[in-house]
């Protein structure tokens, strides 16, 4: 149980009552004995213990109302003030105060004023000058200040007569362990006389303790505060030695960057070798190859019986389980920390925030986390833009944030991290947020939005993403070129990762920015419609179903939507939107698979599921063209291609556009 | 053997909570409300001695520099470590503390948890 003073409320409660109680029956003796010693000690002493307690236990006005009072006493006991009517008549009237000041603690009274008047007369009596700072309350002497580590030698030579106080140098000295760590401890005992003359109670030991700690000075030689006096303490810092080959290694490393920013990672210890990115990439299709190999074997093996072949079914385990790990360590070697693309960005925000006047803080997380190479390349403008954004759109200048209520300087966050099989990239800042009405107004301006519908606030964000859109009043310097935000989206489509964004009007924007951890191979449920297999990655897929005829319905008379459990969610035929022939019209003999992307939901019609797949994901653009609703293809076992479904993209189209989908009757 | 500390202080909430947080953290407790009662305690212990006393200054018919004059006069507290409540690290209390023999000091109002450390400070765990 952890004890706090606050516990102990009532019983001070108690307590002062009686003590005032106390001091009202004193205060009655004091005219008639004005020079009683003891009488004048007793009074103080009241005051005493009731600004002691009342500061420990929580009552701060009457704490800082006693001690004016306390102060005063004093100076009246040791004979510097003369007890009169006048202070009489004080005295009284601050009991009564106090009283009153308790009872508003106990909460049987409310809203008692200050004596603002009263404390003035008792400063005046007491030739004091005002409360000295107020009444100081527990304060945690603990402070730990945030600076690095430092080396210091710290010598500690205990008067003789420390033991005969009670202290022990040696558990003085037990304390460094608790903030430092102790590097090195040499005792000294040059001052140890002959056994015939020591003095078993005196000190004689001394001790040359060499410690690393990031605590300051003072913390350190507060722990021997109760000898210091009577001690010799003396703490010195020393350089630590490895300060010039950190800076080596900085410059180093920043030589390096400025040479080569994309190539292969810089290892600091070990053998490193150079490599030609385009080495790498070959190899990594050479990879892909395998592993479409791989799994036609897999699939060739699908007619024989594993009791006939049992050494084939063997090697082709073994298989594989090779190629796996060979596709992994691969696809290692192209994986770089985000370090790299985050390296510009603090002074970027330092050159921008001053020439636009305003106070930025920049705080980024994550640099470790690792992504493909490529995608870090592709990353950088993107980024670039959206923190532009923020310093140029979100974030307000000191004087506009200071009105609000906001810390001046404002903050931009980018934190990057692994989530399921992606890594997301996270920009924030807290700033003033979008501001919704004018972005509603310019979609219905540029006909992105029909002037009669009014759509939730979520659809609204995105419509920053449209093409040409900007609600820069003028067209700056840094961005509101209106050329962004559609090319940050379309640039990161195009690595197959995704963005979204929330905001709070007068607290901020986020963008969260998803990609793939690689781009060449994927996780995905092959499915088939009509003659033609598709995949679908699988990490949008949610479930899959066939549902009953009173599960479906139409909306608007065009829509059609299914119930699913406390969702209803609209269907896309995939069939129609490919344009591939099927026998399966009809939902309930198909397949709904619910698929996700950036939180919303769409249900795609298929004819069935096959299987799980990986996929060695081949470039549409590279050997055809970019082609709507599908981000590449691959070849599967037996050799047939298969089109990769643009998830995102998908459900974007569904709910941006009212589908005129027609049904068949 | 748990340690076992004498705690002098006129005001009884304020023994309350010394007491409780020493019990709380394993120690066993003795109270006095002013010196010499804090004398029949310490003379009345097992062996006379205690681990650790911890006293107020201002107190009635006792007060806290005479107790620990007085304190230090017996053999066996010759060595044990005594703490000062005070309300003012100022020198010169220090000095006077020091003076009777006090060991150390901890500074009013103090939250439970910072009495623990300093006790840290001269009695081993």
């Amino acid at each position: 149980m952890n004890v706090d003073a606050t516990m102990f409320q009532q019983a001070f409660f108690d307590e002062a009552v009686e003590v005032l109680d106390e001091l009202e029956s004193q205060l009655l003796h004091l005219e008639e004995r004005k020079s009683d010693r003891d009488l004048l000690n007793t009074i103080f002493r009241c005051a005493h213990s009731i600004k002691g307690g009342s500061a420990t236990f929580g009552l701060p006005r009457l704490a800082n109302f006693t001690h004016g009072l306390e102060t005063l006493l004093d100076q009246v006991r040791s004979g510097k003030v003369a007890v009169t009517g006048e202070l009489c008549q004080v005295l009284f009237r601050s009991l009564d105060h106090m009283r009153l000041l308790l009872s508003e603690a106990t909460g049987k009274t409310s809203n008692v004023p200050d004596a603002v008047e009263l404390s003035e007369r008792i400063d005046a009596l007491g030739q004091t000058s005002g409360p000295d700072g107020g009444v100081p309350t527990s304060s945690d002497a603990d402070e730990t200040s945030v600076q690095s580590e430092q080396r210091y030698v710290l010598r500690f030579a205990p008067g003789r007569g420390v033991m005969r106080f009670g202290s022990d140098p040696c558990l003085l000295l037990d304390q460094l362990h608790d903030i430092a760590t102790v590097l090195d401890c040499v005792r000294d005992t040059s001052d140890l006389p002959p056994l015939s003359d020591l003095d078993p109670e005196a000190a004689y030991v001394a001790w040359n303790v060499t410690l690393l700690t990031s605590e300051t000075p003072d913390v350190i030689l507060e722990l021997f505060d109760f000898v210091a006096d009577e001690s010799e303490l003396v703490l010195t810092p020393i350089e630590p030695v490895s300060t010039i080959e950190d800076d080596l290694v900085e410059a180093d490393t920043a030589i390096v960057a400025l040479q080569r920013p994309g190539d292969a990672p810089k290892k600091s210890e070990s053998a490193t070798l150079r490599v030609p990115a385009e080495k790498v990439d070959r190899l990594v299709n050479l990879v892909g190859e395998l592993v479409i190999t791989q799994s036609m074997l897999q699939e060739a093996t699908q007619g024989i019986e594993v009791e006939t072949h049992p050494r084939l079914f063997e090697a082709v385990a073994a298989l594989e389980r090779a190629s796996r790990e060979l596709q992994e360590r691969i696809m290692g070697i192209r994986l770089v920390q985000l370090k790299q693309a985050f390296g510009r960005f603090p002074r970027l925000v330092r050159d921008l925030s001053a020439s636009v006047g305003k106070k930025i803080d920049l705080i980024m997380i994550g640099e470790e986390t690792e992504l493909d190479k490529t995608l870090i390349e592709g990353l950088g403008d993107p980024l670039t833009h959206l923190v532009r954004n923020a310093i140029d759109h979100g974030l307000e200048t000191p004087d506009v944030r200071r009105a609000s209520g906001k810390p001046e300087t404002g903050s931009i966050k980018i934190h990057a991290r692994y989530e399921g099989g992606n890594v997301v990239v996270e920009v924030s800042d807290d700033g003033k947020g979008l501001d919704r009405a004018r972005i509603l107004a310019k979609a219905r301006e540029r006909g992105v939005c029909p002037a009669d519908e009014t759509p939730s606030d979520d659809v609204i964000d995105s419509f920053i993403f449209e093409p040409g859109f900007s609600t820069a009043a003028a067209v700056t310097d840094l961005s509101g070129r209106g050329v962004g935000m559609d090319i940050v989206r379309s640039t990161l489509q195009d690595m197959n990762g995704s963005i979204s964004m929330k905001s709070t009007p007068g607290q901020g924007t986020t963008f969260r920015i998803r990609l793939p951890l690689t781009m060449a191979i994927m996780e995905g449920l092959s499915l088939r419609i009509g003659s033609e297999v598709y995949i679908l990655p699988l990490t949008s897929i949610i479930e899959s179903l066939r549902p009953l005829p009173e599960d479906l319905s139409l909306v608007a008379g065009q829509h059609e939507v299914v119930r699913v459990r406390d969702e209803v969610l609209k269907i896309v035929r995939l069939h129609e939107a490919f344009g591939a022939d099927t026998a399966v019209t009809d939902p309930c003999r198909g397949l709904l698979v619910i698929v996700e992307s950036e939180g919303q939901k769409v249900a795609l019609l298929v004819d069935e599921l096959i299987t799980q797949n990986q996929a060695v994901i081949k470039s549409l653009e590279a050997n055809y063209r970019k082609v709507t609703g599908l981000t590449g293809a691959t070849i599967l076992g037996d050799g047939t291609v298969a089109l990769i479904i643009d998830v995102p993209g998908l459900i974007r189209g569904t709910y941006r556009e009212p589908a005129a989908a027609t049904r068949a009757a | 053997m748990p340690k076992l500390v004498l705690i002098v202080d006129d005001s009884s909430s304020m023994r309350q909570m010394v007491s409780m947080t020493l019990k709380t953290a394993g120690f066993t407790v003795l109270e006095g409300s002013n010196g010499q009662e804090a004398l029949n305690r310490l003379d009345g212990a097992p062996g006379g001695k205690v681990d650790l006393i911890i006293t107020d200054l201002n107190m009635p018919i006792m007060d806290g520099l005479t107790f620990i004059k007085n304190a230090r006069t017996r053999p066996s507290a010759k060595f044990t470590p005594i703490l000062m409540l005070t309300t003012e690290s100022s020198d010169q209390r220090k000095a006077e503390g020091k003076a009777v023999g006090a060991t150390g000091w901890i500074v009013k109002p103090f939250q439970p948890d910072q009495l623990l450390r300093v006790i840290q400070k001269v009695l081993p765990a």
